[in-house]
């Protein structure tokens, strides 16, 4: 019988995963960029979806390595393993809760001024699929200091699942979750709809989005604690 | 007509301000929100003629004012471009 628990916090954690906003602002500017500097249609598509491959490698990459380290202490500091993540992420939600977003008009994020007008301006430069593809992973390695936290907790899971084609699963399941508001940016933009639209409905959403994700985190980080470091006595 | 635009912040100099530039973050903007070609030049243009009547008889102002300008009147022609051209740099 498959023990479909750990299959539900792994998507739970791609879904914290998916939460955050740095990829989806900078592939917004992307979009906004293309279409405003009148490139083609092919064009814009083409840097889209280097953008959001530049972003799976990255993350896969992110879980991969993760998973590697993981298992190379698992004997050592078994608690410890559980321990840490399951801190991290109630830490890690308190921080989203308190300062993920700018507290002004837009969505503007934690990220320091300087950095996002960096971020911005190359994002305008950018012209070419290897620059969308460096720009989508690079959007994944700036967001680590937050996105550690479910991904650290999935890593885990994932390992404590019994055999490699439940694991490969968990890996599918998490990557598709977290990188999903990024594939539902790329078809959006190719099926027409406006940039303004995607825009207005961050904007509108940004507290929820911010207060889902940071509350979010510290019931996953409750979760673990309890799950795995007090071995599920409650 | 030679108004010297201040960059926000006061960091860089001032330059000159140049039609040139605004009609082309404003045809940006319509163009982001899929506007055609035309109908984006069109709307540039008006909205540069009327930041260059603003401008007159002045010599100084901030890159700030200038695009509230541009904004509010664009807001009168095509408000989903006017949203993008004044969140642009709120995004991120």
């Amino acid at each position: 019988m498959i023990n479909i628990s750990p299959i539900l916090v792994i998507a739970f954690a791609g879904l914290l995963h998916a939460s955050f906003q740095l990829g989806v602002a900078l592939l917004t500017l992307l979009s906004g960029h293309s279409l405003g500097s009148h490139r083609s249609y092919r064009k814009l598509m083409r840097l889209n979806f280097a953008y959001l491959f530049g972003a799976s490698v990255v993350t896969v990459l992110l879980f991969s390595g993760l998973a590697y380290f993981a298992l190379l202490g698992a004997s050592s500091f078994m608690e410890l393993q559980w321990l840490v993540p399951a801190l991290l992420n109630m830490v890690i939600g308190a921080s989203v809760i308190m300062f993920y977003y700018r507290r002004s008009k837009g969505t503007g994020l934690w990220i320091p001024h300087s950095m996002a007008e960096y971020l911005s301006k190359r994002t305008q430069k950018t012209d070419h699929v290897g620059e969308a593809f460096t720009l989508g992973a690079g959007s994944v390695l700036a967001e680590l200091p937050f996105l550690i936290g479910p991904l650290s907790v999935a890593v885990l899971y994932t390992l404590s699942i019994d055999g490699s084609d439940m694991q490969f699963i968990s890996v599918l399941i998490y990557c598709l979750i977290a990188l999903s508001p990024l594939l539902i940016i790329v078809s959006l933009v190719g099926s027409g709809k406006k940039i303004s639209k995607i825009q207005r409905w961050r904007e509108d959403n940004k507290l929820f989005l911010q207060y889902a994700a940071g509350s979010g985190l510290v019931i996953l980080g409750a979760f673990v604690f309890v799950d795995k470091f007090m071995g599920g006595n409650i | 007509m030679n108004s010297y635009v201040v960059k926000s912040g006061g960091l860089h100099e001032s330059e000159i301000f140049d039609p040139l530039k605004l009609h082309g973050s404003l045809m940006a903007a319509c163009l982001a929100v899929r506007s055609l070609e035309g109908e984006a030049h069109m709307t540039a243009q008006k909205i540069t003629e009327r930041v260059i009547d603003w401008l007159d008889n002045k010599t100084e102002v901030t890159t700030d004012d200038v695009r509230r300008i541009a904004a509010n009147s664009l807001q009168t022609y095509q408000p989903e471009a006017a949203y993008m051209y004044e969140t642009y740099k709120d995004i991120l």
